[in-house]
């Protein structure tokens, strides 16, 4: 299987995609200078932030993407990453708040 | 620390620009007017390899068992016997490797949807990849419909994704269909609030969406493109200062258990009708109490009935007019409801 960041790399940006918005651009671009420039990652997780924690790894591990082929393409697959993770952390949360 | 500075900030970031939270249509004394559902528990005769994950049942009465941990699809009859088992590859061609969702297909085919790479895949009778349609966005959840599936991304607060698909069967690409997303501030808690429950009902689409909004949109397609209307989801009035309700970040994750949850699963009944699993309003053994909600054809609340446990989904075989309840840790109860 294809990595993520291979996925990324092997990613063919159609017109839609190109086509990203000043929120998402705003809240990923800031979510790298804390997470991923900073090197601000979660130290160890609980179960009472195991969801968050996962979330904010897999941010800071799109984030270094951006380090040399995703920093340039970064209005093509920021979309894309935001939702790789965010589907790992709905999926996280889902399946707690379903069982109580 | 600085974990919940960093949420605060990506909180802070995503600045909506405004929120649509009408009041919920609430249904009084929910649970004091139900009655117990007619369950019993049944203990599945198959090893159960990890949490579950989705469950769906065919027209002929058969259950899809997701254990997506496990990458295991468990197929059952209605008395829970195991029919056969699929386990996905992790990696290589016939890789499914983060199944999200499964139903049944055209002609009875298992579909799943691989949230990693991104594609509806149909699995021959082997188990392997009959065929598969890349899709540009993560899928969620997905729905049959007679000559297609409507499709439910993993919507991030962009205009790029749409919060729904269609795609027929005769094309290669799905169609983007004109549901309007839910506004929820934070980024995180904007693609759970999108997370949405489908069912097909004859030619409409209902999607629910599953946390924070009690609301479902109602889809008909048509020649000229697809009609949406949206409409409430009643909800236990002791829930009502739960709608649009979201932990104000930085939160901790224990705070998003009493998010609003106005459907947990959606099936339809005997006659087609729209049967809800709903969080009851009430509280037992420390968890919420489950029940299932019918709705009448316009929608509005018919009747409810009390579930056991903690159910986190429902199926209606209708060969034997029973509903399946399931857990995510591996019980099971079938029950039936009055006509």
């Amino acid at each position: 299987m294809e990595s993520r960041s291979q996925h990324f790399k092997n990613f063919t940006p159609t017109k839609e995609t190109l086509v990203t918005s000043k929120l998402m651009r705003r809240s990923l671009l800031l979510s790298l200078v804390l997470v991923g420039f900073t090197g601000l990652v979660p130290q160890g997780a609980s179960a009472g932030t195991d969801c968050t924690d996962g979330y904010m790894l897999c941010i800071n591990e799109a984030a270094g993407k951006y380090d040399d082929w995703g920093r340039q393409h970064f209005d093509i697959i920021d979309d894309l990453a935001y939702a790789e993770c965010a589907a790992g952390y709905v999926g996280c949360v889902r399946r707690k708040l379903l069982g109580f | 620390m600085r974990l919940s500075i960093a949420i605060l900030f990506l909180g802070l970031s995503s600045c909506a620009d405004t929120v649509d939270r009408p009041k919920p249509k609430v249904v009084t004394g929910l649970a004091e007017g139900a009655a117990p559902a007619r369950c019993e528990a049944v203990a599945p005769a198959f090893e159960i390899p990890a949490s579950l994950d989705q469950m769906a049942a065919s027209p002929d009465s058969v259950l899809a068992l997701l254990y997506a941990d496990a990458g295991v699809i468990q197929i059952a009859d209605h008395a829970l016997r195991p029919v056969r088992s699929y386990s996905l590859a992790e990696t290589g061609p016939e890789a499914v490797a983060n199944p999200r969702d499964v139903t049944f297909g055209a002609g009875g085919r298992l579909a799943v949807l691989d949230g990693a790479l991104h594609r509806l895949v149909h699995l021959t009778g082997n188990g392997d990849i009959a065929d598969y349609t890349t899709l540009q966005f993560v899928p969620d959840r997905f729905a049959r419909a007679a000559n297609g599936y409507y499709i439910f991304p993993v919507k991030p607060p962009t205009h790029t994704t749409g919060l729904a698909y269609f795609l027929a069967d005769s094309l290669d690409d799905p169609v983007r269909l004109p549901l309007e997303a839910a506004d929820v501030p934070n980024p995180q808690i904007y693609s759970l609030a999108n997370l949405m429950v489908p069912l097909v009902r004859g030619r409409e689409l209902l999607a629910a969406h599953q946390f924070v909004v009690p609301i479902m949109h109602v889809v008909r397609m048509t020649v000229a493109g697809a009609r949406v209307r949206r409409v409430d989801i009643p909800i236990a009035a002791e829930l009502a200062d739960r709608a649009w309700w979201t932990p104000e970040p930085p939160f901790e994750e224990t705070e998003l258990q009493d998010m609003l949850v106005p459907v947990v699963d959606m099936v339809a009944g005997r006659a087609g009708e729209p049967v809800l699993l709903v969080r009851t309003g009430r509280r037992r053994d420390g968890h919420y109490e489950k029940g299932l909600m019918r709705l009448t054809d316009t929608l509005e609340f018919r009747d409810a009935f009390l579930l056991e446990g903690d159910p986190a989904y429902i199926a209606y075989l209708a060969a034997k007019d029973v509903y399946v309840a399931a857990s995510t840790e591996g019980e099971f109860w079938r029950c039936t409801l009055p006509s």
